[in-house]
């Protein structure tokens, strides 16, 4: 057939200028999104509870030794663990949403979040909450999640594969969620409950460069496969029959992205807990924004996530002297969010 | 080379199943002509389509495209000659016309390359030649169920197939979408593609196929020309109801007797 002869690259301009002009909005879009997030990281740097609530003046960073050392050794990591948390979790969700064809699904699912903090939980109980050791525990464990619920979903008699897999998520959840519960009716009520119930409100209060670097490799790997496969994520949304007629590996294809997604978001876990709401509600953000095209909605969600993360681990340090846990402020303003997104008329595509 | 696609002595079993969904069946299909397949439901007609691409591998016998067996292509050069319009497709993300088509370009590109401008461009012409250009950046959510059908044969388009399977494409279609399809359809066959299709409407498919296949409990019953195949004893034996075909006007109809 005559498709291919009449379509050169160069009539681009005259057939599809409408495309061009959407593709030129979309990088003004993620552009802008990127210098907020960049201005709110820079802003973020100087605020905070010392040596007065509000901003640092310059003349104090100046001659002030323990303010310079606050800023490099305790802001600068917790506000880049907050960005890569954002990302992670916001990466997470929308590559979970659109695996599964479900826009409320969201980095929980799978069991991930779940096990991860049965980890948790049971490293501070057995081996009294030494760092590194809650986190492997975390990252052990969520991972552990995912490959229970990939398993039982392959035994299930019952639905698609999209459909067994979240039903044996949502078994799997249930399964470390009870685990968790049993933990804390054991712990030690004065020593380890509250370290457990703080790590499962989330939070960021005691991140310094440590333990963000150690998780920081998985976060980036996971990070980059989701950007790189951005556009392929539109393929793997389709139904298996559509997406296997277009050439494209379903299962192999989407158990990366679903590894990706696992990896990021039990990174994430490991260092601050468990934060929900912003893997359901910053990719739906997302898309409203950008389209529902992966190519522009995984940057966009990325970026997105990275500033609402920040801005509630602003809050969370700024607003008492006492912290607010984390996870409870992004649920507060996630859901009030998501409650104000689903009440809207759909914005223009 | 007649055929584009060829059914040798093909058996099928689904896993886990006990039953032979397709059984024993041999068919060619001719190229650059549309064949539709007829048949009462659970005969086997969405199987065969679903073999025709490789999403199952015959249990027995052999597929072949082109001449060569279809194990013997990547599943990327199957998605470059064989493209698939599916009875019904969910979808809940609300992408615009031109993202939703540009998918089809997929069998061209490589596992981390973005589409170029020329797929841009290949997938503005296919939304051209089912008449939904119009509509590019409008979102998929908004369509009807005439243009989602146009939709999805758009994206099958962009991928340049020379074999276009649609399975029940006019099932749930109103009169003039019905039309609208059947022209886009035959303007695909004088452009040199080939159709395969499933139907349960006999009117589509004599105003569309130029040979027919009717299958019965995983068996073809009979194969050949619309022509000799249209009649009453042909089509009553493939649904065991007895049918009268009617002929007027150059168009033939089918009832009930």
């Amino acid at each position: 057939m005559n498709l291919t002869s009449s379509a050169q690259p160069l009539d681009l301009m005259a057939r599809a200028p409408l495309w061009l002009q959407y593709r030129a909005r979309a990088h003004r879009r993620l552009l802008v999104l990127g210098a907020l997030l960049v201005v709110v990281l820079g802003v973020s740097l100087f605020l905070g509870r010392y040596p007065q609530v509000g901003f640092l003046t310059p003349a104090q960073i100046l001659e002030d030794p323990l303010a310079q050392r606050l800023i490099l050794n305790l802001r600068l990591p917790r506000l880049l663990a907050a960005v890569m948390i954002g990302m992670s979790l916001a990466g997470a969700g929308l590559v979970l949403q659109m695996v599964f064809s479900n826009p409320l699904v969201e980095p929980g699912f799978l069991g991930v979040s779940q096990a991860a903090a049965f980890g948790a939980a049971l490293s501070i109980i057995l081996f009294g909450g030494a760092a590194w050791r809650v986190q492997a525990s975390a990252v052990f464990f969520g991972l552990g999640g995912l490959a229970l619920s990939y398993l039982l979903a392959r035994r299930v008699r019952y639905g698609g594969w999209v459909l067994r897999l979240l039903l044996s998520g949502i078994a799997v959840s249930a399964l470390f969620a009870s685990g968790v519960g049993l933990i804390k009716y054991l712990a030690d009520p004065l020593r380890q409950l509250p370290e457990i119930t703080f790590w499962l409100l989330g939070g960021l209060a005691g991140v310094t460069w440590k333990p963000l670097l150690a998780a920081l490799p998985l976060m980036v790997l996971g990070l980059v496969i989701l950007i790189l496969m951005r556009w392929r994520l539109n393929l793997l949304a389709l139904e298996d029959e559509v997406a296997f007629s277009l050439g494209v590996a379903v299962h192999r294809e989407r158990l990366l992205v679903l590894l990706a997604a696992v990896m990021v978001t039990a990174a994430s876990i490991s260092i601050g807990g468990l934060i929900g709401w912003v893997g359901l509600l910053v990719p739906q953000l997302a898309r409203r924004l950008s389209g529902a095209d992966a190519r522009y909605a995984v940057p966009t969600a990325l970026l997105l996530g990275g500033t609402f993360v920040v801005l509630c681990d602003d809050l969370a340090r700024v607003l008492s002297a006492g912290e607010i846990p984390l996870g409870v402020l992004t649920s507060l303003l996630g859901a009030v969010g998501f409650l104000l997104l689903m009440t809207r008329p759909a914005v223009k595509v | 080379m007649m055929s584009i696609l060829r059914f040798e002595d093909v058996t099928f079993r689904y896993p886990e199943t006990s039953h032979e969904a397709l059984q024993g069946l041999t068919l060619e299909v001719p190229r650059g002509a549309v064949t539709a397949i007829l048949g009462p439901n659970g005969a086997g007609k969405t199987t065969l389509l679903r073999l025709a691409y490789g999403r199952y591998v015959p249990t027995r016998g052999q597929v072949w495209l082109e001449g060569r067996p279809l194990g013997a292509y990547t599943r990327q050069e199957i998605g470059r000659m064989v493209a698939l319009v599916p009875q019904r497709e969910a979808n809940p993300f609300a992408y615009s016309l031109l993202e939703y088509v540009l998918l089809g370009r997929a069998p061209y590109l490589l596992p981390l390359q973005m589409p170029t401008a020329s797929d841009v461009a290949m997938a503005w012409e296919a939304l051209e030649r089912v008449g939904l250009h119009h509509l590019s950046r409008r979102s998929v959510q908004a369509l009807s169920g005439g243009e989602y059908q146009l939709l999805l044969v758009a994206r099958a388009l962009a991928q340049q197939p020379r074999l276009l399977l649609l399975d029940e494409p006019t099932s749930h279609l109103d009169l003039a979408n019905k039309k609208r399809l059947v022209e886009c359809l035959r303007s695909l066959v004088s452009a040199g593609v080939t159709i395969l299709m499933t139907s349960h409407e006999p009117e589509v498919v004599s105003a569309l196929a130029q040979h027919v296949v009717l299958m019965r409990e995983g068996r073809v019953l009979r194969s050949g020309p619309l022509d000799v195949l249209w009649t009453a004893e042909a089509l009553s034996e493939t649904y065991n109801v007895p049918l009268r075909v009617w002929a007027f006007n150059g168009h033939r109809y089918v009832t009930w007797e």
